[in-house]
């Protein structure tokens, strides 16, 4: 959903995370005559997603992975689906739903987002699927493998480790099915590729099959490439550019293509978190930093000051180290022997230094 | 790494003992800086140490 600010210097329009899908699963298509309405009355600020700017074309309707989902699944009739993807991108898991109702398979979420998201969009009647065909991962094993269809969350982030404790960590539940049970599909957006490619890994590892973007359209960006973005700015021909929402070098690329599209290089301007801007009659410029970032809360008690934050790391990265021993003062000498205990990031057989941290 | 860490806490610890180390607090210290400083510098680690030195 993009959002227009009517302010004194004119007319803010932010994009947010878009692209411009004719062929939506909701029938909601972007209202195109809007977004040019706005156009017509003056933008003085665009905002605008950059996460696929590098890339030349336009985004694949989110429609299309249905097709591709229905094939796959087709193709494996005995295979076991564990299907990633956004927990809260209920589009396609009512589309991952529907294929695999059709194969008659139940439906297995994986991930407490996954649930949460689940419940909340069967509670709002925006996702369609009978309770009777959910069921709960522990009794997976009561299913042939061609008779279920897992869903987890977790494809992107640093937290995508969904799929790969379904395949490995769940083995205890999942164990004795050969390789070609089970079965995984994977894609990436920009800026995610390094973690997806972990995730990947790992699944390998743990002896699945897995297919990703790479191989087969199992997956549609819901960012919107060079074709999508040439489309809106034409339709709102801002005075001003700023691009958001991607990596830096995502935004460089959108600039060129605000370039390209007849805004001058005073008119763009690449922002990094909380850079100030102000935007005038002649052009835009930055105007101080405010402080953004990362803002730690600990429970109910507020702010966290640096010190246990630095605490916490020390026990993520290197664990604790218990000293013991036992001396007699009297004789100056240690009775009870110097005793190390760790639980933790030192490894037991490691003997070398480590040149880096 | 640890005998390591093992020696050097042992080694600060009988140094401490022969000079004359006040309490147990002391001592712990003591255990303390030996252990970081070898893990830290030689190991790049910076582990949270824990010491229990126990006058018996």
């Amino acid at each position: 959903m993009a959002l227009a600010f009517r302010t004194n210097a004119g007319i803010v329009v932010h994009s947010g995370d878009f692209k411009l899908d004719l062929t939506p699963i909701d029938g909601r298509r972007t209202d195109i005559s809007r977004l040019a309405a706005l156009g017509d009355e003056g933008v003085a600020l665009l905002l605008a997603d950059s996460t696929n700017a590098e890339e030349p074309g336009f985004t694949a309707s989110e429609r299309s992975v249905g097709g591709a989902l229905r094939r796959l699944f087709l193709e494996r009739p005995e295979r076991r689906m564990v299907v990633a993807c956004f927990a809260s991108h209920i589009h396609r898991v009512q589309q991952i739903i529907n294929v695999a109702l059709e194969q008659h398979r139940k439906i297995v979420l994986m991930g407490r987002s996954m649930e949460a998201n689940v419940k909340l969009a069967r509670k709002l009647n925006l996702l369609h699927v009978d309770a009777a065909d959910l069921i709960d991962i522990e009794n997976i094993d009561r299913y042939a493998p061609g008779e279920v269809c897992v869903i987890c969350t977790g494809t992107p982030g640093r937290a995508a480790r969904g799929a790969v404790e379904v395949v490995a960590r769940r083995r205890a539940v999942l164990e004795g099915r050969c390789r070609r049970h089970r079965h995984t599909e994977f894609a990436s957006d920009p800026g995610n590729e390094w973690t997806v490619g972990r995730v990947i890994d790992d699944l390998h590892r743990a002896a699945a099959e897995v297919i990703h973007s790479g191989h087969e359209p199992v997956h549609a960006s819901g960012h919107a490439r060079q074709g999508e973005l040439r489309t809106f700015h034409q339709l709102l021909r801002p005075r001003n550019f700023v691009p958001v929402h991607g990596e830096y070098r995502h935004m460089v690329h959108h600039a060129e293509l605000a370039h390209s599209m007849g805004l001058s290089p005073k008119h763009v301007l690449i922002c990094e978190d909380g850079d100030q801007i102000e935007v005038n009659k002649t052009g835009i410029k930055r105007a101080g930093q405010v402080p953004a970032g990362f803002h730690y809360i600990d429970g109910s008690a507020g702010d966290l000051d640096e010190r246990p934050l630095e605490e916490r790391r020390m026990l993520a990265e290197f664990g604790v180290l218990q000293i013991s021993a036992g001396v007699d003062k009297d004789h100056a000498k240690i009775i009870q022997p110097v005793r190390l205990t760790r639980a933790d990031g030192l490894r037991a057989n490691r003997t070398e230094p480590c040149s880096t941290r | 790494m640890l005998d390591a860490v093992t020696n050097e806490v042992r080694a600060a610890l009988e140094v401490a003992l022969r000079e004359g180390a006040p309490d147990e607090d002391a001592l712990n210290k003591i255990a303390q800086r030996a252990a970081g400083r070898l893990l830290g510098q030689k190991y790049r680690r910076q582990p949270i140490l824990l010491a229990a030195v126990v006058v018996l």
